[in-house]
């Protein structure tokens, strides 16, 4: 009897986990929208401590079966410098200065940013989360000379709405920064609602097709295969629209950008 | 936790904090950690997110809006230290190095006619007259003085390709340096001699996976936030690796940003974090006292805080970054 319902509660985790990975459904060809372990692995956001990566670079040639590359074996992790899973809070101390008026023994469930293993299934608590996450190490941090900053555009406020309207949309994001010029040309905001940002420049921009994509066309024509793998978030913008951290070609791009492919999902040129 | 049970229109509260910021230690009532029945240890006092917040500053806004003059407002802050005397320096990675003073009632930019461009600054400290800051279009040290003109550089160039943080050890006229991507502290005379290292990449004790920020004590103690191991890691004055605590996690007492650290006159550890949105505050023994933010826009919380700093009065500062502004907190009690 003990047996038989720990295995159906093993069916039920496992048919849960299931139906969550389902959708969206990965790209054939793009490593998969979650990226794969072989672009982890002694890619940019490979952190282990014998990646042989003193400066952080990255190595192409790594497959995930070769033994090689971790040479001491002393990495415990992989993906759990963002993936955290939760920890089990049996024996963790109540603060000694907090004995009443806090009764939990962690910082909440799921925590501030959605760097559980539950991520990708839970609704998205705040708008700000997605690339507030990835701004935790891009914070001037990171590649050291790489950060984001709020300088540059915003969307203009559309008639009838204010600048509240866009509050989210305050981070944007320069890729390079050296000696404190600019070498990209474009700013970019992240985190802001699509469809509101589409209001203000109707032709500018293709109309969301769902919370989940823009789905223009290839090249930007309505026909066609769509984009999926250029996702919005809950309707809005994130990092994660273009970049994929999981990937180590060149900086993540979730499509190829060459003669503007990646841009023109979303602009209409 | 304590939380703030109304929300002003921007405006209305940019106004209550030029008030605010005329009466000397005013404070948010209210605004205190732990909530009760705890005894109150930690109180908000402030939050700085430009010229707007200081009287004396109040004219030249009216100015700025008409256009004859930029007004100076925080956007990305980074690194914070506490030069004595209610004089802060802020880096800011957007812009360049702030000079905030809480006595005088301003705030201007440091260095801008400085011999050196000083844009894309990362960790400073002051000691002596002298404010140190590490350069991330260089990856030097940079030497200024008081007023923001350049002295000398420490190191040659990208001799620092990540040095995140810089430290004074004013009592022992030392220099420490952590770089995130050599995976080292350096300890360097003021005068710029290099006198060790600590560490190697590694998860064994004394080693660290990238190094985020440092801070020292009045014994000369060297506290390491070794971020990507989750730790932080303790060495005496001469390099000497004496404890560690911390690990990976949501749990109480554990990391998973951690970013900026900070030790008060009591010797307790303040270990900030950009995923719990937090500060929390240890004993020397590493047991966990009491923590203070979560994620919030208000006074009750930051998003994505970088680093932490305590005066001689045990006044905190926290560099809240995508939040755009400078917190700062009084410590209570604190044995």
């Amino acid at each position: 009897m003990k047996q038989l319902l720990l295995i159906a509660i093993a069916l039920l985790i496992v048919s849960t986990t299931m139906y969550a990975q389902l959708q969206p459904l990965p790209v054939p060809g793009s490593g998969g929208l979650q990226g794969t372990r072989s672009g982890m692995l002694r890619g940019y956001h490979d952190f282990t401590v014998d990646s042989g990566l003193t400066v952080l670079s990255i190595d192409t040639s790594a497959s995930p079966d070769d033994t090689t590359w971790h040479p001491t074996g002393a990495g415990t992790s992989l993906c759990g410098y963002c993936h955290a899973a939760h920890i089990p809070v049996t024996g963790i101390a109540r603060p000694l200065w907090v004995r009443a008026s806090v009764t939990g023994r962690n910082f909440g469930a799921p925590y501030s940013n959605p760097n559980s293993l539950d991520a990708n299934v839970l609704p998205v608590q705040s708008t700000d989360n997605y690339s507030s996450f990835c701004l935790s190490c891009h914070d001037g941090s990171a590649m050291f000379t790489a950060t984001a900053y709020t300088e540059g555009k915003r969307p203009r406020a559309a008639a009838g709405k204010n600048w509240a309207d866009y509050e989210n949309a305050t981070v944007s994001h320069e890729a390079n920064v050296v000696s404190g010029e600019f070498n990209l040309a474009h700013i970019h905001p992240v985190n802001f609602d699509y469809n509101a940002a589409r209001a203000l420049d109707p032709q500018g921009l293709y109309a969301a097709q769902s919370a989940t994509y823009v789905w223009s066309g290839p090249n930007g024509t309505a026909a066609g295969a769509p984009i999926t793998s250029v996702r919005l978030f809950d309707g809005y913008m994130q990092c994660s629209t273009c970049h994929n951290p999981h990937m180590k070609t060149g900086i993540g791009l979730v499509y190829s950008s060459s003669y503007g492919k990646l841009c023109v999902s979303c602009h209409q040129k | 936790m304590t939380r703030m049970n109304h929300v002003l229109p921007t405006a209305l509260l940019a106004l209550l904090t030029i008030i605010a910021s005329g009466c000397s230690g005013s404070k948010e009532a209210g605004l205190m950690w732990p909530d009760p029945p705890d005894e109150p240890r930690i109180a908000f006092v402030r939050s700085i997110t430009g010229e707007a917040d200081f009287r004396s500053a109040v004219g030249q806004v009216v100015t700025g809006i008409a256009g004859e003059k930029s007004i100076i407002n925080l956007t990305r802050p980074f690194d914070v230290c506490d030069a004595g005397n209610g004089r802060i320096y802020v880096t800011d990675v957007s812009q360049g190095i702030f000079l905030i003073d809480l006595r005088k009632d301003d705030i201007e930019v440091l260095g801008e006619n400085s011999t050196i461009d000083l844009k894309n600054p990362r960790g400073i400290a002051y000691a002596r007259g002298n404010v140190f800051v590490s350069l991330a279009s260089t990856g030097q040290i940079a030497v200024l003085d008081d007023e923001g003109r350049f002295v000398r550089t420490i190191g040659e160039p990208e001799q620092f390709p990540g040095a995140l943080d810089v430290v004074c050890d004013t009592a022992r006229n030392r220099l420490i340096i952590v770089d995130n991507k050599l995976h080292n502290v350096f300890v360097y005379s003021m005068a710029g001699d290099s006198l060790f290292a600590l560490g190697k990449r590694g998860e064994g004790d004394g080693e660290f996976n990238f190094p985020q920020s440092a801070a020292v004590d009045a014994d000369g103690n060297i506290y390491v936030v070794d971020a990507f191991n989750f730790r932080i890691e303790i060495f005496d004055q001469s390099g000497k690796f004496l404890r560690k605590f911390g690990r990976q996690g949501d749990a109480f007492g554990m990391f998973n940003r951690p970013k900026g650290i900070a030790v008060d006159s009591h010797g307790n550890i303040y270990v900030l974090d950009a995923n719990h949105q937090n500060y929390q505050v240890f004993n020397q023994a590493g047991e966990l006292l009491m923590f203070v933010g979560k994620y919030s826009p208000g006074n009750d919380g930051f998003i994505n805080p970088v680093s932490i700093a305590i005066d001689g009065e045990n006044t905190i500062y926290v560099t809240d970054q995508l939040n755009s502004r400078l917190q700062v907190f009084k410590l209570l009690k604190g044995n």
